[in-house]
């Protein structure tokens, strides 16, 4: 059964880890549950088993081994891990934390901008560097 | 060929991305409409002519003529090619000519579905729009979960509008009556001549919603709110040629609105590290920038600017800039402007370039008013009286500075244990005394939460001061339940001293809201510093478009 109270609602940054209706059964559809900057949170009670993800936004959320993420009116669910580095853009990172793959890495490649993990290593970390970058890009 | 320019695309969070969910009318007083239908018509038999491959029919449900205009979305079948096409007509045969070739001429046992509205605003799916196409997206939630970079553009004289509504198509809704995209991580933007409209966006990517790479992009009655920690990250950001019309923008530690040569207007940002930023010819005009903490407004790489008519709000202690000119800038107008509450009112990174014209601009309980900028001979200095904003009524926070009560296990008056610790009243706080949650030596992060009754809807804002002490760190949230975060505020701070003011603005949710606070240990003994807990209702709401809600009496201004 489609839940009303935690579908199609946005939980970014929130913890359900006390929840006590995520009862097998459960479905949830349309929510994001994304927790920026802390790949594999535990954000769902550890002994949650049963309940089906239906186009959810679970990206760095831990799903506890029973439930399911299934796809819905052609649209997936995804959960992966993300996390800024030192360039300051997100990237998805794989089991050991290492960045594989930038977010938005065709828009990036469409700007000019570097997409490769050996960039990443030069820190840009203040906030005027990555203006004078913006600036730049818009041709000003 | 391309969908008719006069197609309407559907949204709905009912609907499904598989749908046809597009339709123009094709034959007035006849087509129908099937894109707003919740159920969509589904072929399993679709048959392409035998002679033309644009030609189909279906025996299962035969086309009528009521179908003309609609689209279909062709799913699978051997020698039909997957893709949504247009139907031109429907014949007394009940042949529906479409728009394009179907697939191979004779091929039988197509699938497919015509109209029905679609889910989720998908980068494919909205670079299905051509110029002149309008995307509708109805009231609702939707999550991304990919990125929607849109390259489809429109023209100057078709551009393609992305409109939000309520219940029916152009209603202008407004509030939590938008359509409410959660982009989370993926990007959400337009392109060149789009004109997105009654769309609210939450976002913690790098540039929150709007039209990055593209010029000559519209967007009204928009908001997006970008809650990311990180630097940099922007609410709404557009790049030149774009029109920003009362529209809100809110970054966590970016620009609430940031744009290269464009114009802005009616706007509202707030609590931004920097409310709005631009760089090229930009013209901001009756605006408000309220509650950032760097800037209210920053020019940087930009000249010919016209800054003019906008409310600058800091705060009652000064705090930041409220015109940061931090390029070395020219040429530019910067007048009939309220600049309240800053440590600098006008600031230029340079002396000033002496065609910068500066005049008529108030500016009030400002540390300093000008630096390395002259005032104008008809700037004024008088309280702008604000009376319908900031705090109102009395701090709910009744026991948020004396901490009366407080000892042992036993929480301040007013206040709640959630996560049982050891409560100090404790001299040398920020003002008079402070309070120290400590560890029990049994429970560890011992924490305590007030509970604040609240009006759904309405904004509030609370402010306080805490340090780490000997804790890892100290921690703050707020949510509808003691020791939640269910508005979306979690804070950890690691402060060793009381020089910096915390604050959170939020909207209500529940007609209780808890704000909690305590440390973050599992040693005996180790304990957080809280001190200077205020929470108020906070005024009207802004709303895009009604931007004067301060009420400011203009005369007293004398502006």
């Amino acid at each position: 059964m489609i839940s009303e109270k935690y579908s199609f609602r946005d939980f970014t940054g929130q913890s359900l880890a006390d929840a006590d209706d995520l009862t097998p059964g459960t479905i949830i559809r349309g929510s994001c549950f994304y927790q920026e900057g802390r790949p594999d949170a535990h954000i769902f009670p550890e002994k949650m088993t049963g309940v089906t993800f239906e186009r959810c936004n679970l990206d760095n959320v831990f799903i506890p081994p029973g439930n399911i993420l299934a796809e819905q009116a052609g649209i997936p669910c995804t959960n992966k891990q993300i996390l800024v580095q030192n360039d300051l853009r997100d990237w998805q990172i794989d089991a050991e934390g290492t960045p594989v793959e930038v977010m938005g890495k065709t828009f990036w490649e469409a700007q000019g901008v570097s997409v490769h993990c050996d960039d990443i290593l030069k820190p840009l970390q203040s906030i005027e560097q990555l203006y004078q970058i913006a600036e730049v890009l818009n041709g000003v | 060929m391309a969908f008719n320019a006069a197609t309407q695309w559907e949204f709905q969070t009912t609907g499904s991305n598989t749908n046809g969910g597009g339709f123009f009318n094709a034959t007035p007083g006849t087509s129908v409409d099937l894109a707003l239908a919740n159920t969509p018509a589904t072929f399993t038999d679709l048959v392409i002519d035998a002679a033309t491959n644009t030609k189909i029919t279906s025996s299962i449900r035969p086309f009528t003529t009521a179908d003309g205009g609609n689209i279909i979305n062709i799913t699978s079948g051997t020698g039909f090619t997957v893709q949504r096409v247009q139907i031109l007509s429907v014949d007394g045969s009940a042949i529906a000519t479409c728009d394009k070739a179907v697939g191979t001429a004779g091929s039988t046992g197509g699938n497919g579905k015509m109209g029905g509205a679609l889910a989720v605003p998908t980068g494919a799916l909205m670079d299905l729009a051509v110029a002149g196409n309008t995307v509708w997206a109805k009231q609702g939630t939707y999550t991304l979960t990919g990125n929607t970079s849109v390259s489809s553009a429109g023209t100057a004289t078709k551009p393609i509008w992305f409109c939000g509504y309520k219940a029916m198509r152009g209603d202008n809704p407004s509030g939590l009556d938008r359509p409410f995209v959660i982009a989370a991580a993926y990007t959400f933007n337009t392109t060149s001549f789009w004109i997105a409209k009654n769309i609210s966006v939450a976002s913690t990517e790098s540039f929150g919603f709007g039209s990055v790479y593209s010029g000559d992009s519209v967007l009204i009655n928009c908001k997006c709110i970008n809650t990311s920690t990180t630097a940099a990250r922007q609410g709404i950001y557009v790049y030149n040629s774009c029109r920003i019309i009362s529209c809100e923008g809110i970054a966590t530690n970016g620009c609430g609105i940031q744009m290269g040569g464009s114009r802005l207007l009616n706007s509202y940002a707030h609590d931004s590290s920097t409310g709005i930023y631009f760089t090229g010819s930009s013209v901001v005009s009756g605006c408000i920038s309220a509650y950032n903490f760097t800037n209210a407004i920053q020019i940087g790489n930009a000249a010919k600017c016209t800054v003019t008519f906008n409310t600058l709000v800091g705060h009652t202690t000064p705090v930041g800039k409220g015109i940061n000119l931090s390029a070395a800038t020219e040429s530019n107008i910067i007048t009939h402007n309220i600049i309240y509450g800053f440590v600098d009112g006008i600031s230029q990174i340079t002396a000033e370039k002496k065609d910068n014209y500066y005049d008529y601009n108030n500016i009030y309980n400002c540390t300093t008013p000008r630096s390395n900028a002259t005032a104008g001979v008809n700037d004024i200095t008088l309280d702008p009286q604000f009376v319908s904003t900031g705090n109102i009524g009395s701090n709910f926070c009744t026991n948020g500075a004396d901490w009366t009560d407080a000892t042992g296990s036993t929480p301040p008056t007013g206040w709640a244990v959630k996560t049982a610790g050891t409560f100090t009243i404790t001299a040398s706080g920020q003002s008079g005394d402070y309070l120290k949650i400590a560890h029990n030596g049994t429970n560890n992060n011992p924490e305590i939460s007030f509970a604040i009754t609240t009006e759904v809807g309405k904004s509030y804002r609370i402010t306080y001061y805490a340090q780490k002490g000997t804790a890892t760190n100290a921690t703050a949230k707020v949510g509808t339940t003691s020791g939640g975060t269910e508005i979306g505020y979690t804070a950890t701070h690691t402060d060793t001293d009381w020089n910096t003011q915390k604050s959170i603005s939020f909207e209500a949710t529940a007609t209780t809201t808890y704000f909690s606070v305590g440390a973050t240990t599992s040693t005996s003994g180790q304990y957080a510093m809280i001190d200077t807990v205020t929470i108020y209702e906070q005024g009207e709401d802004f709303t895009p478009g009604d931007n004067m809600k301060l009420d400011i009496d203009w005369t007293k201004v004398g502006l």
